[in-house]
């Protein structure tokens, strides 16, 4: 009974560690990322029959070993490694680039068509409003490992702030300025995006790899 | 161990850690457990999961090459072993750091 429960609980510890390897790997190109996660895999099999120290102490913390296969990739590397797509962060900043595309080509497309003068104060508004969005949302996916949790932090921040803005704007009805209307006064199609852009900006920070967020503590 | 010595000891280690991979499989393939004992005893290792990395690097360079052993004689491992690229790596390095380190001995001695 009592073996069993120790063998349950070395099991439950095996699996948390490569969860939590497989999450900080995630940054790697897809290759490299199968190979490290498999050798480790075969190590820890190899090991847990006969060694009872926790596994952290056995192979290292896997921050430390995302760590090291970043730094490897780019001391032999012409640039830098870009976090890939397999980082659940990573697809929630472009799955919040993607959400925000419709209502903003929507909005464009019934610009165009609704049939008035093309330069007005009402499409100059929206083009205006569509700008904060497209500085933010791109950024983060074209950053370097170094500098994507910075970035990732700044552009949500600048998002937020900007929203901010406009609630603050629209609560004190600040419409007589001309650039506070252009800028802060919302649009009802680019206002439908925001909330869910918010969200996924928020739990790509809130997940993002230890070794993105703590990499000058690392060694 | 000091703050200071640890981290010239990390420093050291990024770029002579390979080499000594690649000699640790000229006696014959290896496997990753055996490898990163035989290489953390010895203090080349920061942990012994950080030997995974280096590893798929030297495969994918061609330096070492992978087979996996017959499941009917056991346990099933990855073993490791050097290809002959590994093998003239390891030789260009061996000439390089023998003068290498003389210098650095000598320098280092100097008063």
């Amino acid at each position: 009974m009592t073996t069993s429960l120790l063998l349950d609980g070395r099991a439950d510890e095996k699996a948390r560690y490569l969860r939590e390897l497989r999450r900080e790997l995630s940054v790697l190109p897809s290759g490299r990322r199968r190979d490290v996660l498999r050798d480790v895999t075969d190590h820890l099999d190899d090991a847990t029959p006969e060694d009872p120290r926790p596994f952290k102490e056995i192979l290292g913390a896997p921050e430390l070993i995302a760590r090291t296969a970043i730094r490897d990739h780019d001391l032999h590397a012409p640039r830098s490694l870009r976090p890939g797509y397999a980082m659940v962060s990573k697809r929630l900043q472009l799955l919040a680039g993607i959400l925000y595309c419709p209502p903003a080509v929507y909005g464009l497309v019934m610009l165009a068509l609704d049939g008035r003068d093309w330069f007005l104060w009402d499409h100059l508004r929206f083009l205006l409003q569509l700008v904060p969005a497209l500085l933010f949302l791109p950024l983060p996916l074209l950053a370097r490992w170094k500098r994507w949790y910075l970035i990732s932090v700044l552009c949500w921040g600048g998002y937020v702030a900007y929203l901010v803005a406009q609630l603050v704007v629209n609560q004190m009805a600040v419409t007589n300025l001309l650039a506070a209307e252009l800028w802060f006064v919302p649009t009802s199609m680019v206002w439908i995006s925001h909330a869910p852009v918010i969200v996924l900006l928020t739990l790509a920070l809130l997940g993002a790899p230890t070794v993105l967020r703590h990499h000058r503590n690392l060694r | 161990m000091g703050d200071e010595e640890d981290r010239i000891l990390t420093n050291l280690r990024k770029g002579v850690l390979e080499f000594c991979v690649l000699s640790a499989l000229t006696t014959g393939p290896g496997y990753g457990r055996n490898l990163a004992q035989a290489l953390g005893e010895r203090g080349l290792l920061a942990s012994e999961g950080t030997l995974y990395p280096l590893l798929s690097r030297l495969r994918d360079a061609g330096l070492v090459d992978t087979e996996l052993t017959d499941p009917a004689d056991g346990r099933q491992r990855r073993y490791y072993s050097l290809t002959t690229a590994g093998h003239a790596r390891l030789a260009a390095f061996r000439a390089a750091w023998a003068p290498f380190r003389d210098t650095v001995d000598d320098f280092l001695e100097t008063p």
